[in-house]
């Protein structure tokens, strides 16, 4: 008891330092809520009394702030250099969504407080190490934490051309394909444009693979992205389809990992 | 017959205009998008979905983010339109460097002739798949630039006091007027989505909606001339908005609201159109 007790004080959730915008949070979630099956939909109601989208929402609050204590290193994904889960002890998001899963698998031997916090766990986690920022790979110095880099909003030469510079950790913030006032809603009817029948190619394989595909993604980037590198005009641009396509991986394998476990 | 009159129309207008500026701002083309997704009909709705895989507002200001790199510069035209000397009417025939349509990458309007005339009439069925998405992306966010007031440009020695990049100060901070364009639409709206956009300002009639996007381009084309007048005339004489009523203030943004309204019915029209063969 004792254990899972300090377990629940250490992860949970919510929001990230590294995060992306709270609407593609909230997206994410509102996907995933979509492709589980009836028996975890259920399961989810239970022990949220409410969907996803209004958890992590609530999340958001001051009350749901207070409500669930979590560490900021919790977000973070550690993998050695072949991308495979470092383990780091419970202060990890891969250790953590799976002691998560543990109780939500085995859910009839936990308390219904104890599963929530399962639950929001997973939520959140699985959102968090899609985010490129917190995942720190053994071989890469500079993704062990935060940096500021340059780059160019414009090709070299243009009339508006101009270094600016951005903090990796905001990757993905204020990405240019969405504009001001899309809501989680309607980011998540659009990823489900987006996504048409693609579901069981974005959720294939186990946590750890896509723990692996995350950190490969990272290192591609992270390659690009250094300290006082400056990044091209291109380079930059392209990390908004990338991040989208992160998005929608993170719903899909969050659903994938509620439905395997719910059947 | 009405559409046919516009491709006449389309046919007939040579072409060009202006300078590319910054966007509408993000806010207003994703609103106005949002707006005439909401007008299409269910098998343009389908047809957008086909080619784009996305949301018609997720595409609001897709141009403007890539407009930057290189790689898009072949599919890239200018956001704006140019107004004649007689200032009521829209010049497509040169760009403002007084060079024939073709020479240059174009304008909006330009462009807008060119892609109707290019997936009109049943062609889009002809054209690669990837060419159709194209035209629709770029269509998505020209149609709302051409209607929006700082991207409505006249000839300089005509009107040397339309100033683009003129000094207006917003909250204490130096901006331009065209950058109060970008802002008054979401001027006394902290906070909003685009359903509340869409729910407060698309209040426009049957018949309002059905004026707009009747006529051909170059009657459209007269809508943007006066209403770029006004425009520049509301911000007459200001530098700092702070010298403006609350009343002038919200009759600004009326007018941007009344102009990102007619982009939407006339975006939904176009899209309509296009995909009723």
């Amino acid at each position: 008891m004792k254990k899972i007790l300090m377990f629940s004080a250490l992860v949970l959730s919510v929001l990230t330092a590294n995060a992306w915008a709270r609407s593609a949070e909230e997206a994410a979630v509102i996907v995933a809520t979509r492709n589980i099956n009836p028996k975890a939909q259920k399961f989810v109601k239970k022990h949220l009394g409410k969907t996803f989208e209004d958890d992590i929402r609530y999340l958001y609050t001051k009350e749901g702030k207070q409500a669930i204590p979590h560490t900021k290193e919790i977000h973070y994904l550690h993998l050695d250099k072949d991308f495979q889960p470092k383990s780091v002890g419970e202060n990890d998001a891969y250790a953590a969504i799976e002691k998560a899963m543990e109780v939500v698998r085995n859910y009839k031997s936990y308390s219904k407080a104890e599963v929530t916090r399962a639950l929001r766990t997973v939520i959140c986690l699985m959102v968090d190490i899609h985010h490129l920022p917190n995942v720190r790979i053994d071989n890469i110095p500079h993704s062990q934490r935060d940096f500021s880099y340059k780059f160019h909003p414009t090709e070299v030469g243009k009339k508006r051309d101009r270094l600016e510079v951005a903090k990796w950790s905001k990757m993905g913030k204020n990405y240019g394909g969405y504009p001001r006032g899309f809501s989680g809603e309607w980011r998540a009817y659009d990823i489900t444009l987006y996504l048409g029948d693609r579901f069981a190619e974005y959720s294939k394989g186990t946590l750890k693979d896509w723990a692996a595909d995350n950190g490969a993604l990272a290192a591609r980037y992270l390659a690009i992205y250094q300290p006082d590198a400056v990044v091209s005009c291109l380079d930059n641009k392209y990390m908004e389809p990338v991040n989208y396509d992160l998005i929608v991986k993170a719903s899909c394998r969050l659903a994938a990992l509620l439905n395997d476990a719910i059947k | 017959m009405k559409n046919k009159s516009l491709f006449i129309a389309l046919a007939l207008v040579a072409i060009l205009g202006v300078q590319s500026a910054k966007a509408w701002s993000g806010f207003c083309h994703a609103g106005s998008v949002y707006v005439a997704e909401q007008h299409l009909t269910p098998k343009a709705k389908k047809m957008c979905r086909h080619y784009l895989k996305h949301t018609l507002p997720y595409y609001a200001s897709w141009m403007d983010y890539w407009k930057g790199a290189d790689v898009f510069k072949s599919v890239n035209a200018r956001h704006s339109v140019m107004i004649k000397a007689d200032g009521k009417n829209i010049d497509m025939a040169f760009d403002e460097y007084g060079k024939p349509y073709g020479v240059t990458p174009g304008e909006c309007m330009g462009y807008l002739r060119d892609a109707l005339a290019e997936l009109g009439e049943g062609k889009y069925k002809n054209q690669p798949d990837s060419l159709v998405r194209q035209r629709l992306v770029n269509m998505v966010h020209y149609v709302a630039d051409m209607h929006c007031p700082s991207h409505i440009n006249y000839p300089e020695h005509l009107y040397p006091h339309y100033v683009n990049n003129r000094q207006v100060v917003i909250n204490g901070k130096k901006n331009t007027f065209h950058g109060f364009w970008d802002w008054v639409p979401a001027y006394g709206r902290k906070g909003w989505k685009l359903e509340d956009y869409a729910k407060n300002v698309d209040k426009i009639s049957r018949k309002q909606a059905a004026a707009w996007q009747s006529g051909t381009l170059e009657d459209w084309g007269r809508d943007l001339a006066e209403a770029g007048h006004l425009g520049y005339k509301m911000l007459e004489g200001v530098n700092d908005i702070a010298e403006m009523s609350e009343e002038q203030m919200i009759a600004a943004r009326d007018l941007s609201d009344k102009m990102a309204m007619m982009a939407a019915y006339r975006l939904a029209h176009v899209l309509n159109t296009i995909f009723s063969y």
